[in-house]
């Protein structure tokens, strides 16, 4: 047993312990570990973006002349003209600005990357050969489910037809894989979980407690 | 109440209880259940092994937060270890706050397993803001992005940084996130446009949603959560922090899986006996 004797780490133990006792009940130790982080999370978010300012803003602007970074920082302080109420309109021309650069820069990906690309990659063979001309079956397979998954989805998502017939069938299927891919991410949501609970119980048994 | 109702309504303290003697056990005595690598994970490392140590230079990309951090950080060591082993030059950098300090971190793991120097094999240039918009800014001038690295050198006489003008120069780009920025970003603003071969590390939650990705061969491997690195240090011959919790994280599942035949069985005799 080799107990750590760095209070940080200390602290760190602690605050897992106190915040892992609302699994008991809710309590005065788990409200004053939940407010410290909540606090704390603030402050280094400020500490943080108030360091990106000066260093990427009013440094560069006033001790490298680079002039040009005059417009950005007009337009982020226009941000706060929404707290006067005589020129709180100027602070939508920085929303505006914002929301156009954010829009511009990333339609372009969104249609390339996004939908261009995934639509092509469902776009498969469904008899599958290699080089030698021989077939495969694990592969075709393969492809058929991932081309039938695709169009029953979607399938079940079409509304301009009644769902009856061959639509109403390919909409169940469509709503079994659905339910099969939930099912799948579930069991990711659990094993996530319990890495994160596993990280914590190695801080506390083998940094903090030095058992492990 | 019979007992059919009290198995569905085993009070959640027994569960978390039980849950956390069934990790406990295999943390203090592991009980080497056999781990099989991933393809996923199987084309990272050979993706990495692939790179040339005397022309390429590696992106290792610092975007996990501390929430998600014991998912993703046994990834990025030992996916570091593996590039410090081969020797491929390695710039660091991240779009997330928190990322550099991890990435001092993992130099520091690093630097005590292999000789690594500091400009010249590895570089954690630091924290971009800007999210989406950050990654294209760096992605079209990865020279100028930052004048200093998150050590206070400048980055413009490192040796690394030596032809590195554009993302283009970068040969493969490894990415460890917890959420945004993460794959997304990088497919738009990287790998779709300018083709850079793009891998990731990721929380275990996210793995659904990025599996049409890999299928679609945008990203070209995946690191799955904690398993992922345990597979990774599998590969890599050097077990750790990700092969060391893999048994308590089956017992886990083993457990959970328990619960939920039981408060299905319970539920279905239940009402069986009701009709």
């Amino acid at each position: 047993m080799n107990i750590s004797m760095d209070p940080w780490v200390w602290l760190m133990g602690l605050g897992m312990l106190a915040i892992f006792s609302f699994v008991y009940k809710e309590n005065a130790i788990y409200r004053l570990f939940e407010h410290i982080y909540v606090g704390a999370a603030a402050g280094y978010t400020i500490v943080v973006n108030y360091g990106n300012i000066v260093d990427r803003g009013i440094m560069p602007l006033f001790k490298q002349g680079k002039y040009n970074l005059v417009v950005p920082l007009i337009i982020g302080l226009l941000l706060y003209a929404r707290f006067f109420k005589n020129i709180a309109w100027l602070s939508r021309w920085a929303i505006a600005f914002l929301l156009g650069i954010g829009v511009g820069v990333s339609t372009f990906g969104e249609v390339n990357s996004v939908i261009i690309a995934q639509v092509r990659a469902s776009m498969m063979t469904l008899i599958v050969r290699n080089g030698a001309g021989v077939f495969q079956l694990g592969r075709s397979v393969n492809n058929w489910i991932m081309v039938l998954g695709t169009l029953s989805v979607l399938l079940y998502f079409f509304f301009s037809v009644e769902q009856k017939g061959l639509v109403k069938h390919g909409s169940a299927l469509g709503r079994a894989i659905m339910m099969i891919t939930f099912g799948v991410s579930f069991g990711n949501v659990v094993m996530g979980r319990i890495s994160l609970l596993l990280g914590s119980l190695e801080t506390i048994f083998g940094q903090w407690l030095g058992l492990l | 109440m019979n007992w059919l109702d009290k198995l569905q309504q085993i009070d959640r303290r027994v569960i978390y209880t039980l849950l956390l003697v069934v990790l406990l056990i295999p943390m203090f005595r592991p009980l080497g259940i056999p781990l099989e690598v991933n393809m996923t994970t199987q084309k990272v490392y050979d993706l990495v092994q692939a790179l040339d140590p005397a022309r390429d230079v590696a992106l290792f990309v610092m975007d996990y937060s501390p929430g998600g951090s014991p998912d993703v950080h046994p990834q990025a060591l030992i996916v570091a270890e593996h590039l410090a082993q081969r020797g491929v030059r390695t710039i660091m950098v991240s779009f997330v706050d928190a990322g550099p300090m991890f990435a001092e971190q993992v130099l520091d793991h690093v630097s005590k397993k292999y000789d690594i120097v500091y400009g010249t094999d590895f570089v954690n240039l630091g924290y971009l803001a800007g999210m989406e918009t950050a990654i294209k800014n760096f992605a079209e001038a990865p020279h100028t992005a930052f004048e200093r690295d998150f050590r206070n050198n400048p980055v413009a006489s490192m040796p690394i940084m030596a032809g590195i003008t554009h993302i283009t120069d970068i040969a493969f780009i490894i990415d460890f996130q917890t959420g945004d920025p993460g794959y997304n970003a990088f497919l738009k603003q990287v790998q779709g446009p300018y083709g850079v071969t793009y891998a990731a590390g990721i929380v275990t939650v996210s793995v659904p949603n990025a599996m049409p990705f890999v299928q679609s061969g945008q990203i070209s491997g995946l690191l799955q959560g904690l398993r992922g690195a345990a597979e990774y240090e599998v590969l890599v011959g050097s077990p750790g922090a990700g092969a060391a919790k893999m048994d308590a994280q089956s017992l886990g599942h083993l457990l959970i899986i328990g619960f939920i035949i039981v408060g299905n069985v319970a539920y279905f005799l239940n009402k069986k006996k009701a009709v």
